[in-house]
């Protein structure tokens, strides 16, 4: 039989509103239409923002940028979103304008196994007018449909989605105006995180004119990428006399990136089109200066000089190890319980999208809350206590058999590993129906942690030793929890990415 | 692999069938039918040896060594101290270990004729009482003979005094060392050095500590697995070693040795033990005929014989002596006996000697104490390999009326509830047939066989199974061998790498292709042939009755990586991936090559590139299955030179004065004055005196110093600094344009035709080379390049190259420029000329012949106000083309541009030194211009006449709307000139402005 130990205490929940939330980038911010934005806005997080833009238009038969702003305002309401966009862009060099208004429904069912899949469609006819020199293309009908799932994991939301879309605009205003017609179908996959996010969007458009006179078609694919990293810096102090050596600077870079490769017949000297097709290939670039934060400096002198001294500052800086009044020994064993209150820091929970979160009062009040601790042999008193539960609640610890965590026991290399890859999530990365890894001590490896340490080691998380062993069963210790911590922070802030960004935009 | 094993394999393979075949037939045939392959008996010295052996310090201890020192001492080879001691901890002396290896290859005899010879020639005074004594000299005396001990060390070692020898000597009783040991192991098993690369021995960490004349056996030994390291990386060949230690080396030592001492090593298991009596002299005897099935599945019978009745009376004693023994010496779980301490079901190993008398019985495997647990299935964890119950009852013996329906549980009761680890080859069946643990369903009732612990089989009730096919295994293909019909598996867990794994993957996880036919193969869901299947690979194989494959699925498990090709060959490709780790790669001849989504050669790979590979990892060879070329937007776009102002940390950009590019092998300013930006690219390398430098470093020490850098262009049009380069301010800079007269790869230097110079390179030059950015070894003889060689202001010193920048070679599509009047249009298909002049250098050769030129979707057309439509290209109307004089740019007899631009026969050429895009045109203009005016330094015009170049003022040229640009041999654009471009323009008449109708960028 089970015991639990039962605790109440009483939290305010107050606190959790005071967090300013940091520049982040989050779906959708790009809007739907094949263009990029600046992601990140300065000041208000909610409410409407309104971001720098760019996309590329071939309505005319030449690639055509606009440049400008995007002004995205959110509800929601009971499992669907409801999200305004407004452009407004111009193109000097061409005195064009292109003004915009699209209202999308965006509907969120959850499945049983906790992903999510979403749905979006028009809620409002929308409205589009393009203006190049004397020439108006206003938008008769639009047909669309976005499709989207989201998989949770404990540190990482993944998504992978579709679009279709088909825009018919009448040139000019006449009765025989004729007509462009533009079909564009899109891939997209992301992900969101703590540590940065990723989006990555295809889209192929087939663009057909009609104006009475000239009949032509055109193919162009543009491909557009989204990204914010976190990434932490040494920053060393030029005064000696100062009470601190130096000490840390987290940098957020947004950047997005739009590269185009349209194939659209060439024009003669009368503007009439030709059966000689172009190839055009161009990309633009749009980057908001980086914002900063400066990271407590905790004091760890007597390190000076230790193999790992970089990532264990690096870590106290993050508050991924915190300070527990007695000193850190890099030499000393990690428990299960320090190395899940450190992971917790270390695979932060996804945060969420602010327009999105629900309105909560914020009067003062103080609830009444029973915490009961999942595992017999955590105390809710312990230092721990919040960093297990949260680590257990995410799913990146299961715990053992008969509710107990054992947190004064160590924790093995191949435990650990195994707490990367499911915070992650990319269990599947891994052959079925167990990875043979390429260690030499292979099968020293318990048989439920073979899989995730083959993922681990083909996105570079672990390393063997110089003559291939990974020693598996090896206890860790704080120095060796520190690097490879370290280096799942790194990971994720620049190192998945690589794959969604390569893979897409570079071949 | 290589074909022993191989063959090994298949033969084990056989062999396992016949013992499947056995196991099933045994118990229905009579055993005493079958004739032994080997008829054994005990041995007469049972009983001394064993009394010998009864060490009690041994007993005492849990040494790991038990085993060994109870074979050693069975076989006569390593014996006690006499006191029913044997010292496990005592070092083994220099002699000793001698003696040891001695006796370990049989030569005993040898050594007892040496120490005899050795003792006759000694005078009587001197002669050794103690045998003992007297055969170590023998030994020593072999072991100087045989090259073991030098002579001086026999010498010392028969030095009466032995506390009269200095340290360096040769004292016979100091203890021996490991190395020493190794060599005399080697050395008397006649195992063969191993010179050159020591595969085993170099991964030691202190391989080197050890006698270099040693290492070659050292080598042989860890071969031979006779002795090893201490786990962690170390051999510690000076230290000494302890008498368990030897003991255990002389076991390791068994695969060799016993052939020499004519012992066989065998095993097998035990089938039946059969007791009779036999009457004899003063009572009766018992005899035991044991039955061992041995490996080959044959049948072995050992006859042993107690000690009953007598045999003699004792004359001293007068105590009768035992009968005629025949025992064996027996080792099982810890202890040591006769063969009653043999029990059916025990798996062992058995040594016999030549006579066929069985020297020692070592027990591998006891038959453990199985308890078969009727039980509530609570819960299974597959991940863990645990099994959660709450027992029912538990029995020595499987339930024969287990149905499966158990009386109701009431957990809360019965209460004993326990967890079990499962065996990774954990045997499900139900009355329907084999299961997996998969089927095994909580709240269901099992009979759990469990053994030492361990889940071991689990026998569900018929009803509570899953109906389901039966012979289906999955796995990671181990290897994949369609010549000899068999594929072998990686255990489902994963494990399978380690030598003792591999084995039982032989022997449990390997599948035979059915010879019948009609093997069914599928790879990634397509129709695939055998060949297909490859290591790696996730498959699941149907067997049939027989346990023969007959169809087959798998899916491939290749994994993406990135990097930059550092230098391809034919047959290979070198690879530094983005972790920095450097691979080369075979490349078949077969391979896939795609660029930009399209299937290109693998010619289209350069030095340089970025590319993305498929690789099939195995877990010792890496296939290389596709390649994709990154597309084109990280070439190389220029390389700069200019002061470094500082590096800013937060925009990461390079604050650069005075910046100037590279153009055609000279720096030519850039627009902007003063300073400019260039921003970093994550990868970029900064070097210093060849050195890799970071940001801060440059910023503290390099300011206002001078650097190349190179770039590549960036999304949104940016270029961004992928190499950056200082130079010394006081070197002096010299730019040569010649080709590579030869250029060793590794040479770390190259020289130059022209010029004869030789060049230096470092990791700090910018070597580019069709765009790209490679390292030294990709130049090679008669590439074009423009180098920017630094020199030292004093004598002696080499040209080191900052830059090299090695150009691109022409095409194969070369395009060729006709003058002719239009005769004919055949629409959209083609034109024919009536005769034609073509540009031959500077001038046109006329041709009377007529030409028809190929029209192509991509053939263009240009007039005076610029593009024309192919279909406006006709023969009829006020437009018509016929009677035209035109330019033809052809590729063959494929037109790819058509012009209308007026006829020129003057050549004049010069440097770009401006290019204005004003409104308008100069004087002179006779079309319609585009609006960019050349202006040409340097300039000279060719004079018909003298065949001559002259020299001009500046010249300024118009650029027209159907002007031809030609550069690279491509027809491009006119926005593609740029300031620097050398150019031949041709031109109406040799006057210093007018229009250009072709302008053709040389390099």
């Amino acid at each position: 039989m089970k015991k639990f130990y039962k605790f109440i205490i009483c939290i305010t929940i107050l606190a959790l509103f005071l967090i300013p939330s940091s520049a982040y980038a989050w779906e959708g911010e790009c809007g739907y239409e094949g263009g990029i934005s600046s992601q990140t806005s300065p000041g208000s997080t909610t409410g409407k923002i309104t971001y720098q833009y760019q996309e590329v238009s071939f309505i005319t038969g030449q690639p055509i940028v606009y440049t400008g702003t995007l002004t995205i305002s959110k509800s929601t309401k009971q499992g669907s979103v409801v999200a305004t966009y407004v452009y407004n862009l111009a193109n000097t060099a061409n005195k064009a304008t292109l003004v915009r208004t699209i209202v999308y429904n965006t509907v969120l069912t959850q499945a049983d196994n906790g992903q999510t899949t979403e749905q979006t469609s028009f809620s409002k006819t929308p409205t589009e007018v393009i203006k190049i020199g004397n020439t108006t293309y206003s938008l008769k009908s639009y047909t669309f449909t976005r499709a989207n799932i989201v998989d949770a994991k404990p540190a990482v939301n993944y998504y992978s989605g579709n679009t279709w879309g088909k825009k018919t605009y009448q040139i000019g205003t006449g009765t025989n105006a004729g007509t462009v017609e533009v079909e564009g179908t899109g891939n997209f996959y992301g992900y969101d995180q703590y540590w940065g996010n990723t989006e990555v969007g295809v889209i192929d458009y087939t663009i057909q004119s009609d104006n009475g006179k000239d009949k032509w078609g055109g193919t162009a694919n543009v491909k557009v990428t989204s990204t914010s990293a976190k990434k932490i810096d040494y920053v060393k102090n030029q005064p000696d006399q100062i009470s601190f050596d130096g000490g840390y600077l987290m940098t957020q870079d947004n950047s997005s990136v739009l590269s185009y490769d349209s194939m659209l017949p060439e024009f003669d000297s009368k503007g009439i089109s030709t059966d000689n097709v172009l190839e055009k290939t161009d990309s633009l670039k749009l980057e908001t200066f980086p914002s900063q934060t400066r990271l407590p400096v905790v004091s760890l002198a007597y390190l000076k000089g230790y193999w790992a001294e970089n990532d264990i500052k690096t870590l106290f800086s993050l508050g991924v190890f915190k300070n527990t009044g007695t000193k850190f020994n890099p030499q000393q064993f990690i428990t299960r319980g320090e190395f899940a209150a450190a992971m917790a820091n270390a695979a932060k929970a996804v945060p969420t999208d602010p327009t999105l979160a629900k309105k909560t009062t914020t009067t003062k009040k103080n609830t009444q809350q029973q915490v009961v601790s999942p595992f017999a042999d955590v105390s809710t008193d312990s230092i721990y206590f919040t960093g297990i539960n949260d680590a257990y609640n995410r799913g990146i610890f299961l715990g053992s058999d008969g509710g107990y965590f054992r947190p004064n026991d160590n924790i093995t290399v191949a435990e650990a590993v195994t707490t990367f890859i499911r915070a992650l999530g990319l269990e599947n990365m891994a052959p079925q129906p167990n990875a043979v890894t390429s260690f030499r001590d292979n099968d020293k490896i318990p048989a439920y942690a073979r899989n995730a340490v083959y993922v681990a080691s083909d996105i570079g998380l672990v390393q063997g030793d110089d003559r291939g062993y990974l020693n598996p069963n090896n206890k860790l210790t704080n120095a060796q929890a520190a690097v490879m911590l370290n280096r799942l922070i790194q990971y994720a802030q620049n190192g998945i990415s690589k794959d969604y960004i390569e893979n897409i935009i570079n071949y | 692999m290589n074909k022993n094993t191989l063959y090994k394999r298949r033969f084990i393979g056989s062999i396992l069938a016949i013992l499947v075949a056995l196991t099933v037939a045994v118990p229905y045939s009579p055993v005493f039918a079958e004739t032994p392959e080997l008829s054994l008996t005990g041995s007469s010295n049972a009983s001394t040896v064993l009394n010998n052996l009864n060490y009690q310090d041994v007993k005492a201890s849990n040494t790991w060594a038990k085993e060994a020192i109870y074979e050693s001492g069975a076989l006569d080879m390593m014996k006690g101290y006499g006191s029913n001691t044997f010292g496990l901890k005592n070092t083994l002396t220099k002699e000793q270990a001698i003696a040891l290896a001695y006796r370990l290859a049989g030569r005993e005899a040898d050594a007892q004729k040496a120490a005899e010879t050795l003792d006759n020639a000694r005078a009587a005074g001197d002669k050794k009482i103690n045998p003992t004594s007297m055969w170590s000299d023998g030994y020593l005396q072999l072991a100087a003979n045989e090259g073991l001990i030098s002579q001086q060390d026999f010498n010392d070692a028969m030095a009466a005094d032995q506390t009269s020898l200095d340290a360096s000597s040769f004292h016979r009783g100091a203890p021996a060392q490991r190395q020493e040991m190794a060599f005399w192991i080697a050395k008397t098993l006649n195992l063969s050095p191993q010179y050159g690369q020591q595969k085993i021995f170099n991964n030691y960490k202190d391989w080197s500590k050890a006698d270099p004349i040693k290492i070659p056996y050292i080598e042989a030994i860890l071969q031979n697995n006779i002795m090893n390291g201490d786990g962690s990386g170390s051999f510690y060949p000076t230290q000494s070693i302890t008498r368990e230690q030897a003991a255990q080396i002389i076991k390791n030592a068994s695969a060799v040795a016993y052939p020499l001492l004519k012992y066989t090593k065998l095993t097998g298991s035990i089938e039946d033990k059969a007791n009779s009596s036999v009457a004899s002299i003063g009572g009766n005897t018992g005899v035991s005929v044991i039955n061992i099935r041995n490996s080959n599945g044959k049948l072995d019978q050992l006859t042993v014989q107690s000690a009953g009745g007598k045999s003699g009376i004792n004359e001293e004693t007068g105590q009768p002596v035992s009968g005629n023994e025949k025992e064996v010496v027996v080792y099982r779980n810890g202890q040591i006996g006769k063969s009653s301490l043999l029990k059916v079901g025990d798996k062992v190993e058995y040594i016999v000697a030549s006579d066929n008398s069985v020297k020692f019985i070592n027990v591998i495997s006891a038959n453990p104490g199985v308890k078969y647990i009727t039980a509530n299935i609570d819960s299974v964890d597959t991940t863990n390999g645990m099994i959660s119950v709450t027992e029912l009852y538990s029995s020595n013996y499987s339930d024969d009326s287990f149905s499966g329906t158990g009386p109701s549980v009431d957990k809360s009761v019965s209460g004993k509830t326990a967890t079990f680890v499962y065996s990774n080859n954990v045997s499900v069946e139900s009355g329907s047939g084999k299961q997996t643990i998969t089927d095994v369903q909580p709240d269901t009732i099992a009979e759990l066989k469990v053994q030492n612990g361990i889940v071991t089989a689990i026998r569900l009730s018929a009803n509570n199974a899953i109906n389901k096919e039966t012979g289906v295994v999955n796995g990671i293909v181990e290897e994949n061998n369609p010549q000899l019909g068999y594929i072998t598996l990686f255990n489902e867990d994963g494990s399978g790498t380690s030598p003792e794994k591999q084995n039982q993957l032989i022997l449990g996880r390997t599948y035979n292709y059915s010879t019948q036919g009609g093997l069914e193969v599928q790879k990634n869901q397509q129709p695939a042939s055998i060949e297909d299947i490859e290591t790696g690979d996730s498959v699941f194989l149907r067997t049939d009755e027989d346990g023969n494959i007959v169809s087959i699925s798998a899916a491939d498990n290749y994994i993406t990586k990135y990097g930059k090709v550092i230098s391809k060959r034919p047959s290979t490709l070198a690879v530094k991936f983005d972790d920095g780790s450097q691979q080369v790669l075979d490349v078949p001849a077969s391979i896939t090559v795609l660029s930009n989504n399209r299937l290109v050669g693998y010619n289209s790979l350069k030095d340089g590139d970025r590319v993305k590979l498929l690789l099939n990892e195995g877990t010792n060879i890496t296939d290389l299955k596709e390649i994709t070329i990154e597309g084109g937007e990280h070439l190389i776009t220029n390389v700069y030179k200019g002061v470094v102002s500082y590096i800013n940390n937060t925009s990461g950009n390079l604050v650069m004065q005075n910046l100037q590019v590279l153009n055609n092998g000279k720096w030519v300013k850039t627009d902007q004055k003063g300073f400019t930006n260039i921003k970093l690219s994550n990868e970029c390398a900064i070097y210093l005196n060849d050195v890799k430098k970071d940001i801060s470093s440059i910023n503290s020490y390099a300011r206002g110093n001078e650097a190349y850098i190179a770039v590549m262009k960036d999304y949104g049009g940016t270029e961004n600094a992928l190499m950056v380069s200082f130079r010394n301010t006081g070197d002096t800079e010299t730019i040569y344009n010649d080709s590579v007269a030869s250029a060793v790869p590794g040479s770390g230097s190259f020289s130059l035709n022209k010029q004869y110079q030789n060049i230096s390179y470092g990791p700090g030059s910018i070597i580019i080379k069709d765009n790209r950015l490679v390292s030294g070894s990709s130049i090679t003889d008669e590439d074009m390049a423009y180098v920017i060689a630094n020199k030292r202001n004093y004598a002696g010193d080499n040209n080191y190259a900052g830059v090299v920048q090695i150009g691109q070679r022409s095409g194969s599509n070369f395009i060729n420029i006709y003058r002719a009047r239009i005769q004919s249009i055949d629409e959209n298909e083609s034109f024919t000329v009536e005769s034609f002049s073509q540009l031959d250098g500077l001038t046109w050769d006329y041709q009377n012949t007529p030409k028809t030129f190929n029209i192509k979707n991509n053939t263009r057309i240009l007039d005076d106000s610029g593009v024309v439509a192919q279909r406006d290209f006709t023969g009829y109307g006020d437009n018509s083309y016929v009677d035209k004089v035109v330019y033809i740019l052809a590729n063959d007899l494929d037109a790819v541009l058509i012009s209308t631009a007026p006829f020129g026969n003057v050549n004049v050429k010069g440097d770009i030194a401006d290019i204005s895009t004003g409104s308008g045109s100069t004087a002179g203009s006779a079309g319609t211009n585009t609006g960019s005016v050349l202006t040409l330094r340097n300039s000279k015009v060719y004079d018909l006449n003298t065949n001559m170049w002259t020299a001009s003022p500046d010249i300024t040229v118009n650029v027209l709307q159907n002007s031809i640009v030609l550069k690279d041999n491509q027809i491009v654009d006119p926005s593609a000139l740029v300031k620097g471009d050398s150019v031949r323009v041709i031109k109406k008449d040799n006057t210093a402005t007018g229009d250009g109708y072709i302008i053709i960028v040389e390099s």
